[in-house]
């Protein structure tokens, strides 16, 4: 195992934990805050990644597809909290699961059916398509754009999270929805935007996972496995914990697949479950649900 | 030689002592009574000698066996039951059904997995004495949720004894009940065969003054005083810190 | 400070201990509606039903109606199996899908690539590479509950449908294991071929594992579990090793859905791995959530309503997934209780229903 080849890797799992990240981070804060599981995610995730090759195949313009695409899924997501989700809130856990999962299988049919089954390839934009060299190491600079932008996220939502009164709101709707609502939060319109907001951070990370990633059917369910491993190991409804189980899970897989291809992801549910036998709510966790 | 005992027994929660080396010897057929203000440790001290919650430092010795480290299933099968405070009942299961399941783990038939459970004539039989005892058997088919709140508190009872136990603990179980509840299960309690011993939480003083032996006094995690009643209720400190905020 | 004396007299088992609220309705007591029943609780409807099913393919307008039955009853074995789990235990299991996989790769195996057709063997092959997910997965994922508890359970379906992707060699991959022969019975040469004979098989073991699982389920074990889903608290001060019993439903529920997929590689004579994720998980939910959970029948009944949609639509849209996920968001947000939801407020049993969802 060469130093070229553990930085190239780590480079690729750093890039793929922060994709993750995106995915994670709304899955996280839904699961914690709303105690909805959100079987939809992946697909939030998917039909941003489709739209974004869209709207870049009618304007060629990838910054174009990388802010409409969320924005679109954001007002669906806006939709489908007020008129379904709203109602379910106070039904048991599987109810929930069943609508969202119902859900996701309206949004693959979606997908099959205006963008049909074959995989389609999203092209990096231009000013990132070259490559660069790292310590003498050929690598693709888009992945690295997307290595910057997805700390620079990372960074601005840690800033909202701690600096800001909506961050504190949000952490306390976490926390303890009911006394949220004491101190005069308006928790239907919180709840309303942590959705959207994280429906429309899944769909950006779909579009700027477009160009390494390709889009197929059953991109959903992949994304929605992996997210929903990071989300367990990271800990329920913290942002801290998508990032961090992000990056573990990002690398991990990366490296396993790189080395064992066939037992990757069962490695990968191990090294899961034994972080959950350590900390059984995951690294970040506070005992909620 | 005692049945129960504590020896400097503490429980933190993070910075908060919640009890702090407490000392406690209960003989067998002992009628104990627990004591103290709001917030003095009382249930947490069930909750550690049942096992539901560890010890931070002390141990526990329950018939001559260091039961410290036991969980709640292993200290229920060596003898141990406790009702709770707020009624911990199977709520969508008839008032039968919550007693046979008590009987059936007595009787160690809670394994069967292949013969219906009608057809245990032992197990069902002894179900319907237990609830005659506990004169809930013209109540047997109904639906747990179903039942007043002072017909579910004895049914609470009627479980923990159901468990045919060596130590029962009492949470507060006269809590919320009228005076002619409250009438009646004293009665009950005192009706217990003496071979029973009991370790009871209580505010009411006059139950407590006519049930029990001996009374051990907490205060914010510590044992202030302890002894039979007169003593007890003569005791300076103890009228200071409890008895005299209890208005009767 | 006044002492009244209390005085102690002997308590009146005759009478009725306290004065009583309320005279509430009498429901019919449930231990003489059992003793009435025959066979140790099987009763008259379930007997017509098992009658109907051996009938049916005197009446059936052709093979593709059996064939429909069939897929029908194999799918049952699955989904009562996870009745257990979700009705009777209380665990949301996602992943169940992972057992069927398991016991369906581990038959096609044999029959494809080993050329050993016996069911006995295939049942007890698929049961033993079962018992080992499920002791692993039990011991991971009972330690924790809810949400976590659903999505690991998720992510261990997952995981067995991407293993079997990958190993290649072994469970031919993406492409699936095709050439799984008819199932042989006792010796070989005794071949049940499709059609109505392996119909008939199917109607066999579909109702041993009902009636094993009915046993359970109405035995001192089961009634435990019913127990521990309604407080387990409780139940762990009674005396009851809960985690034990949790794992030993979550055993038995896993090797009986490897009998289904035994059934299902047999049936479908082909086996790929996005016939098991999680998909088929989370439709397995719904066809028990749709029935009505905990009650063995209403799975059966959910997997015959799920599955009947599925064929219909498929025959005359293509977008059948887009309707059956409409389906699905409609039910959950309209409908209560599942089918014996409906059928039990219809007979105003009321709140008499246990376990339902």
């Amino acid at each position: 195992m060469s130093l070229d080849f553990l930085i190239v890797q780590g480079l690729n799992g750093v890039a793929y934990g922060l994709l993750i990240f995106l995915l994670a981070a709304g899955l996280s804060l839904v699961f914690g805050m709303l105690h909805v599981v959100n079987l939809v995610h992946g697909s939030f995730f998917m039909l941003g990644g489709y739209l974004g090759y869209s709207i870049y195949r009618a304007s060629h313009n990838f910054l174009l597809a990388a802010l409409l695409a969320p924005i679109v899924v954001g007002v669906l997501g806006i939709a489908i909290e007020k008129l379904l989700l709203k109602r379910l809130y106070v039904r048991p856990l599987l109810d929930q699961v069943v609508l969202t999962f119902g859900l996701s299988f309206i949004a693959a049919d979606v997908v099959r059916g205006i963008w049909g089954a074959n995989e389609l390839v999203l092209p990096p934009p231009d000013a990132f398509s070259g490559i660069a060299q790292i310590f003498g190491n050929p690598y693709p600079i888009y992945r690295l754009f997307v290595i910057a932008l997805g700390v620079l996220i990372a960074l601005a939502l840690w800033v909202i999270d701690r600096r800001t009164r909506l961050g504190s709101v949000i952490r306390a709707g976490v926390a303890d929805r009911e006394m949220a609502v004491g101190l005069g939060v308006d928790i239907g319109k919180l709840f309303t935007g942590v959705f959207a907001f994280g429906a429309a951070l899944a769909a950006f990370g779909g579009v700027i996972a477009a160009p390494i990633v390709s889009l197929h059917l059953g991109l959903d369910g992949e994304t929605l496995i992996t997210g929903l491993i990071v989300v367990v190991v990271g800990g329920l409804g913290t942002l801290t914990g998508a990032f961090w189980g992000g990056l573990l899970i990002g690398v991990a897989v990366t490296f396993l697949t790189a080395v064992v291809p066939q037992l990757a992801l069962i490695l990968t549910f191990l090294v899961m479950g034994a972080i959950l036998l350590v900390r059984p709510n995951g690294l970040f966790g506070q005992k909620t649900i | 030689m005692a049945l129960l005992s504590l020896n400097h027994v503490s429980k933190n929660y993070g910075g908060l002592r919640v009890l702090n080396d407490v000392q406690l010897a209960v003989e067998p057929g002992e009628r104990r009574a627990i004591i103290g203000p709001n917030g003095a440790g009382k249930t947490t001290l069930f909750h550690l000698i049942s096992g539901q919650v560890p010890t931070s430092s002390g141990s526990i010795v329950f018939n001559g066996e260091d039961v410290t480290r036991r969980a709640p299933h292993q200290m229920a099968r060596r003898g141990l039951a406790r009702t709770f405070q707020t009624n911990n009942l199977f709520l969508q299961l008839s008032v039968f059904e919550n007693v046979r399941l008590a009987v059936q783990r007595r009787m160690d038939r809670g394994t069967h997995w292949f013969r219906p459970w009608w057809s245990f004539k032992d197990v069902n039989a002894r179900t319907e004495h237990a609830l005659a005892r506990a004169g809930l058997a013209s109540r047997s088919e109904d639906l747990a949720t179903n039942l007043s709140y002072g017909e579910q508190r004895q049914l609470e009872m009627a479980i923990a004894l159901a468990g045919e136990p060596a130590l029962l603990l009492l949470d507060e179980p006269t809590a919320g009940m009228s005076v002619a509840e409250t009438s009646h299960t004293v009665q009950t309690v005192a009706a217990l065969p003496r071979d029973l011993t009991l370790l009871i939480i209580e505010h009411d003083m006059d139950t407590i003054f006519a049930l029990a032996d001996r009374i051990t006094v907490l205060d914010h995690g510590t044992v202030i005083a302890e002894g039979p009643p007169e003593d007890v209720r003569a005791n300076a400190h103890v009228r200071a810190v409890y008895l005299g905020e209890d208005s009767d | 400070m006044a002492n009244e004396t209390i005085v102690v007299t002997d308590v009146d088992l005759a009478s009725p201990a306290l004065p009583v609220a309320h005279e509430p309705e009498r429901a019919p007591t449930r231990r003489a509606a059992f003793e009435r029943r025959w066979l140790g609780g099987i009763n008259l409807a379930y007997l017509v039903l098992g009658a109907a099913l051996l009938l049916f393919p005197l009446v059936s307008p052709g093979s593709y109606a059996i064939s429909l039955v069939t897929q029908i009853l194999v799918f049952s074995i699955f989904t009562m199996s996870l009745d257990l789990l979700l009705g009777y235990v209380g665990l949301p299991s996602f992943g169940h899908a992972a057992f069927l996989g398991l016991g369906a790769y581990a038959a096609a195996i044999l029959s494809a690539k080993m050329g050993i057709s016996n069911l006995g063997i295939a049942f007890l092959a698929g049961a033993a590479v079962a018992s080992v997910g499920a002791v692993i997965l039990g011991v991971l994922a009972l330690r924790t509950s809810g949400v976590y508890f659903l999505m690991l359970t998720l992510a261990f379906a997952q995981i067995v449908s991407a293993g079997a992707q990958s190993w290649t060699p072994v469970t031919g991959g993406t492409n699936g294991l095709p050439g799984v022969k008819a199932p042989d019975l006792f010796v070989p040469g005794w071949r049940v071929p499709d059609g109505v004979p392996f119909y008939l098989l199917t109607v066999g073991v579909a109702s041993v594992c009902f009636v094993v699982l009915f046993r359970i389920v109405h035995s001192p074990f089961g009634q435990a579990l019913v127990g521990i889903r309604q407080n387990e608290m409780r139940m762990r001060s009674l005396g009851y090793n809960v985690a034990l019993y949790r794992l030993a439903a979550f055993w038995i529920a896993g090797m009986l859905a490897s009998v289904g997929g035994v059934m299902y590689a047999f049936f479908n004579h082909f086996i790929s791995p996005t016939d098991v994720g999680f998909t088929l998980s989370g439709s397995a939910v719904l066809m028990v959530l749709v029935g009505g959970s905990g009650t063995l029948i209403g799975p059966v009944l959910g997997t015959s309503v799920y599955l009947l949609i599925q064929n219909l639509l498929s025959s005359y849209t293509d977008r059948w997934q887009l309707v059956l996920g409409a389906l699905f968001v409609l039910f959950v947000l309209f409908v209560r209780g599942g089918v014996i939801g409906l059928w039990a407020q219809s007979r105003t049993w009321g709140g008499r229903k246990r376990g339902a969802a």
